[in-house]
């Protein structure tokens, strides 16, 4: 049977088992909490679970494999900043979003702050962010389609949007959590059954590994840092965005308001890292082996992007080319890389279409008033909304190489996001008019330098770095500072002890 | 300014409403921010410090990161693999302080305040 069509197999039966949760769980949607919080009700080890299946998406599983593959060593930053990230997490926000929230991060900013302003901003930079992160993952989707399933690109694009809307439409949080939870279970599985696989080869030894890579031509600097982060800030600049940007993404601090307690949402952090730390530590294994067993010309001949060097090196464990072993392996983890995409595109669309329907409909326009079937039906038709705004940008920018997007995502929540989160819960000076100014300007700033660096201008950068957020984040924070301390909010300084109060101490959390 | 959220979460809110400052300004209130910060500032640093570390040394020092420490194993490689359980050590060693010496006087407020 033809690689191809096996993928396909596989991936129609998770489909299927995914489109059953989303039937079962759409009977579940009666309220408003039910469908942007699962109805409180989740686990702490399952929203780990659940949080560390976004960060265990194919940018994780088949990206950093291939840069390990192609440049060494250094694509471990990846590994180990996103699972680090937690930390700031779990020690500055699970348990004061928790407490001081109810569905989105924008309850948060707007609770001692002027609302009318600052919560249609929060939702348009949640709503920014989300689809400028949700476009190049499905633009990814349909280009990893055609490698794998050998199908067009458009339709790869289609039918991972499709099946996004269906997931989010129907089942809402409870559905995005559980295919979340599913996706990451299939992929600790096939990735701890791939690396056993891969070290067989080396007596189970990290030590022979290294000593095949050493002695194979051509990947003699791959243990060496610095073959591919050349530019010494580059590294910095990644790193602290990797390890501080995490805190301000909405789709993340989203998921903190699914468990029942803020005992749950601070365990839920620690359960992230054990999953996450699980997986992230087998990522050497997967570019490293690839490197040495499938050989970095081959793999750049099948796909220059590197993001075949998982699959393939599946294949090679699995019995090689036109063994059924081999051919069933690689068609496994193609599928699930593949509803990983999946998996991380609804939950993307869910923060998105929370900050429609929730923060700018219900709270804005409506000002509150819409019982709870309105609100739930508001919510699925934005999230319709949503995936066909998705889709139509999608389909519209699938030639280009939009790379870059979701570096500016994270560099714009960083920026704009995450000065106006810490300094809410924990500077009583805020103002409303410094957090706008530290939004605004975050935004504008995190735009100018992505798109003035050398991603997008290539040689011709003005700005030198691709990550820009050793230099945006700061600004970001300073601009708030700034704004904050020239201006004057009494309402805000004196709502600052309700919100400590309730952040810290969890008195009068939902 | 300073509208709230509205729905169940808005009635819990108001219930407390009179007596926030005085949880505020409360001992009691006092203590758990003591407590957390006593753990969270020296732990940032001490998380901003490793990173600060490993970067430099992959960096600025490539001669002792590609050092070997045992047989093929170099010092960026072990550093960067020791980071994962002492993170992980470090989130654990948090959750224990805060249940320990945190949760418990945030129940007492709570208890105390929504009485009022």
């Amino acid at each position: 049977m033809k690689m191809e069509n096996l993928a396909i197999y596989i991936f129609l039966f998770l489909v299927a088992i995914t489109l059953v949760i989303a039937t079962v769980t759409a009977r579940m949607m009666k309220t408003a909490t039910d469908y942007y919080a699962a109805g409180r009700k989740i686990k702490g080890w399952q929203n780990g679970l659940a949080i560390a299946g976004e960060f265990m998406a194919s940018a994780a599983f088949l990206g950093i494999g291939g840069l390990i593959c192609f440049y060494g060593i250094d694509g471990q930053i990846y590994s180990i900043c996103w699972f680090a990230s937690y930390l700031v997490v779990l020690l500055l926000v699970a348990e004061a979003i928790r407490n001081s929230g109810k569905f989105t991060f924008a309850d948060v900013v707007s609770y001692r702050l002027d609302s009318k302003v600052m919560r249609p901003m929060a939702a348009i930079a949640t709503l920014v962010v989300s689809l400028t992160y949700l476009i190049p993952q499905m633009v990814a989707a349909g280009a990893l389609a055609k490698l794998i399933f050998n199908i067009p690109v458009t339709w790869g694009i289609v039918i991972v949007g499709v099946l996004m809307v269906i997931y989010i439409a129907f089942g809402g949080m409870v559905a995005a959590t559980w295919i979340q939870i599913i996706k990451a279970i299939l992929l600790l599985s096939g990735g701890y059954i791939l690396a056993i696989g891969v070290m067989s080869f080396f007596n189970f030894s990290v030590n022979d590994l290294f000593a095949t890579v050493l002695n194979t031509q051509g990947l003699e600097q791959h243990l060496n840092p610095g073959v591919w982060l050349k530019n010494p800030w580059e590294r910095y600049s990644l790193g602290f965005s990797l390890l501080f940007g995490t805190a301000a993404l909405p789709h993340v601090l989203m998921r903190f308001y699914t468990v029942p307690t803020k005992e749950h949402a601070q365990s839920s952090a620690l359960w992230t890292m054990t999953f996450m730390g699980l997986f992230h530590v087998l990522t050497f294994i997967f570019g490293l082996g690839a490197a040495v067993l499938v050989g970095v010309g081959v793999i750049k001949g099948m796909d220059p992007g590197g993001n075949l060097a998982v699959p393939l090196l599946a294949r090679f464990v699995g019995g090689g080319e036109g063994t059924f072993g081999g051919e069933f392996m690689m068609a496994f983890i193609s599928a699930v890389a593949f509803i990983t995409i999946i998996a991380a595109v609804s939950g993307l669309c869910i923060a998105a279409s929370s900050a429609f329907s929730y923060d700018l409909w219900f709270n804005v326009v409506k000002k509150g008033k819409q019982t709870q079937p309105e609100q739930v039906r508001t919510a699925r038709v934005s999230a319709v909304a949503i995936g066909v705004t998705a889709i139509l940008l999608s389909l519209m920018v699938r030639g280009q190489n939009v790379a870059y997007l979701s570096g500016l995502a994270f560099a714009m929540a960083a920026t704009a996001n995450l000065p106006s989160i810490i300094f809410s819960l924990y500077w009583k000076r805020l103002t409303t008019a410094g957090a706008t100014i530290g939004m605004l300007g975050g935004v504008v700033v995190a735009v100018f330098l992505v798109l003035a660096g050398p991603k997008v201008m290539g040689k011709d950068a003005l700005f030198p770095l691709a990550n820009p957020g050793i230099v945006s984040i700061p600004i970001g924070f300073l601009l708030t500072y700034l704004g904050s301390i020239f201006t004057k909010d009494p309402e805000s300084t004196h709502k600052y002890t309700e919100l400590a109060v309730r952040s810290q101490s969890g008195l009068g959390s939902e | 300014m300073g509208q709230e959220p509205h729905g169940a979460w808005d009635k819990d809110h108001e219930t407390g409403k009179g007596h926030w400052e005085e949880a505020y300004d409360s001992e009691l209130f006092k203590e758990v921010v003591k407590r957390r910060y006593r753990f969270v500032v020296p732990g940032i640093i001490l998380f901003c410090f490793l990173f600060f570390l490993l970067f430099t040394l992959q960096q600025f020092c490539g001669e002792l990161a590609s050092s070997m420490v045992f047989s093929n194993i170099n010092v960026n490689f072990l550093y960067t693999m020791i980071l994962f359980p002492a993170l992980w050590i470090i989130g654990l060693w948090f959750l224990r302080y805060v249940r320990k010496h945190v949760y418990p006087l945030e129940t007492e407020i709570i208890n105390t305040f929504s009485k009022k």
